[in-house]
């Protein structure tokens, strides 16, 4: 089996693994705060609908904190088996913010939601509202470790490599703490699960309104859905910009494939609302540009160019030229550590080492790389254009198309009217998986936008990989898979079950359909 | 004993975890114990700096 293979394999394999388990976390992530606020308004007023409230679609965010949990855990499993070399190369770095996840905010987060589910009767309504704001902390400081992980490998700041240990050594904790990708990624992110939950609560509530049922519940959700959803999804666009702009700053290439930029263009460039992009002819069939707005956006002045991508590939190829001569001073190093010429003239190449290191697909001695081997190195340093292009612009239109939807239900919850609106209801009802489809194009675009590289601009994909054989990569793939469908099959059942009950299935004798068992935990 | 005093729902969750316990150390056991991966420097530099080189002159080689 070719390393090709078992390096696509094997990115297909987390490809899969964290995708699913993106379905699991930003509804996580948004609930908690949707619980706060419907129990804070219970603390405030007194009115047993809004405790009602907590506890039904607490009941809900069980469901998803039960079938979601672990399923993180077999993307770390593929960073020992799959990724070894990767965990070598910046397990200095990349193993903090996951350590400091696992013990501080994993730990929170577990503990308040027990206490959450369990604490009902026997906390008081001020320490239970105390428990459920917790829990919403320690979810979203999970998000913040994780993506403060994540964020180093599109921004790798802080860090050195060493050859003595042949690995990335952290230099500076805080820089990787307060790294701009990782702020700006972090806020985008939590905000994008508010928005999820509020979808959540706004589609179920809709369909509650529709059938006539539990007006009174379903109403005060559907308001409390519809102001957070718009406040969120203000915040996912704004926030969205930051984190397009930190790109623009730390990943030229990335930026330049999303918006299909081939060639450099007088500042400020236009921005490409539709386009072709062909990678053939390496420029785009036809396009629908807006003058301007792509510089604006990009780089917040009005004479600041943005690199197209022939221009990228030109200074990268540069970059690669200087990066073999740091792997020629590097292997040199590992046989004669004393040796200061090599020593020297590693120390001048070595910011360009990861970019030397892309020649060993094509060559084992990069010292005898051929033009043509540079040549196709430099291409590899920009990802495919097509699939980032519309995958930004789906995301962005599901954003959008997001904002409508929450500006009319909260224009309506206003106007006090909405259980009268069919046709807002059922837009609310459809556009349930809006979120979910925008949320996984959003890591695709992060993602697949970062090839060919593991760590951006450091560590290449195709070195990082194990070498596993064939058998155990498809075993543990259609395991992954059948595990994964599994678990979805049961969390879909279980969700449309107790959604259809409504918050009958609380047993308090005060809605439609109501059911003598007891509720969860009690 | 404890089991007893939870919901239909909370049993089913308790059930659907603990299946999921299992099924991970399966997946654990089958695909990712034997496939374990040990990397030390030396073989970091085997994969990265590998095959080791003559030592160059200013200027050799690597100016295409």
């Amino acid at each position: 089996m070719s390393i090709d293979h078992v390096v696509d394999v094997s990115r297909l394999q987390f490809a899969v693994t964290a995708l699913y388990h993106f379905l699991f976390v930003p509804l996580t992530l948004g609930m908690t705060w949707l619980l706060v606020i419907m129990e804070a308004t219970y603390v405030m007023t007194g009115k047993q609908v809004y405790q009602d409230m907590t506890r039904f679609w607490g009941k809900l965010f069980g469901i998803n904190f039960a079938l979601g949990v672990t399923t993180g855990i077999t993307m770390e499993f593929q960073f020992g088996t799959n990724w070894a070399y990767y965990s070598h190369y910046v397990g200095d770095i990349f193993g903090a913010p996951l350590a400091i996840e696992g013990l501080m905010a994993f730990f929170l987060e577990s503990t308040f939601i027990g206490l959450f589910f369990f604490g009902w009767d026997r906390l008081s309504r001020r320490q239970h509202l105390l428990v459920t704001l917790l829990m919403a902390v320690g979810t979203n400081l999970s998000a913040l470790w994780i993506l403060i992980a994540n964020s180093w490998m599109q921004n790798p700041v802080g860090a050195e490599f060493s050859y003595h240990t042949m690995r990335m050594e952290m230099t500076d904790f805080w820089a990787v703490v307060f790294n701009p990708d990782a702020q700006a990624k972090f806020v985008h992110t939590v905000s994008a699960g508010y928005v999820t939950g509020a979808m959540f609560v706004l589609s179920i509530s809709s369909w509650y309104l529709l059938r006539g049922r539990d007006v009174e519940f379903a109403g005060k959700s559907f308001r409390i859905a519809a102001a957070f959803g718009f406040a969120s999804v203000c915040s996912v666009i704004v926030l969205g910009d930051e984190s397009g702009y930190t790109v623009g700053e730390a990943q030229q290439t990335k930026l330049a494939a999303m918006e299909a930029m081939w060639h450099t263009e007088p500042a400020p460039a236009p921005f490409n609302v539709l386009a072709w992009p062909n990678e053939t002819t390496m420029q785009n069939d036809w396009q629908v540009q807006i003058p301007w707005l792509m510089g604006l956006i990009g780089t917040r002045t009005l004479s600041q160019q943005i690199p197209g991508i022939h221009d990228i590939i030109a200074v990268n190829r540069a970059r690669i030229v200087s990066g073999a001569q740091a792997v020629t001073a590097l292997a040199r190093l590992r046989q004669q550590r004393n040796d200061a010429m090599a020593l020297a003239r590693f120390d001048a190449h070595k910011a360009d080492l990861g970019f030397g290191l892309l020649l060993k697909k094509y060559t084992d001695d990069v010292s005898t790389a051929t033009p043509a081997m540079i040549d196709a190195a430099a291409r590899d340093t920009i990802p495919k254009v097509a699939p980032m292009f519309w995958s930004f612009r789906l995301m962005v239109a599901l954003g959008m198309a997001m904002l409508v939807l929450f500006g009319l239900a909260l224009w309506a919850s206003v106007k006090g009217d909405f259980a009268r609106r069919p046709r807002l209801l059922k837009a609310a009802l459809y556009c349930l998986p809006m979120p979910w489809l925008a949320c996984e194009l959003g890591w695709f675009v992060a993602e697949y936008g970062r090839q060919p590289w593991t760590i951006y601009g450091v560590l290449p994909t195709h070195l990082s990989v194990s070498t596993l054989s064939v058998e155990s990569l498809y075993g543990s793939l259609a395991g992954f898979i059948g595990f994964y469908t599994v678990l979805l099959c049961v969390e879909m059942y279980l969700m449309v079950r107790f959604a259809r009950q409504g918050p009958g299935s609380l047993g308090t004798g005060h809605y439609a359909g109501d059911s003598t068992q007891p509720h969860l935990a009690h | 004993m404890f089991r007893s005093h939870l919901s239909p729902l909370a049993r089913h969750l308790w059930w659907i975890v603990l299946a999921k316990l299992c099924v991970l150390c399966v997946l654990w056991w089958v695909f990712i114990r034997p496939e374990r991966v040990s990397v030390d420097d030396t073989r970091m530099a085997g994969r990265l700096a590998a095959p080791p080189v003559a030592v160059y002159t200013k200027g050799s080689a690597h100016e295409h």
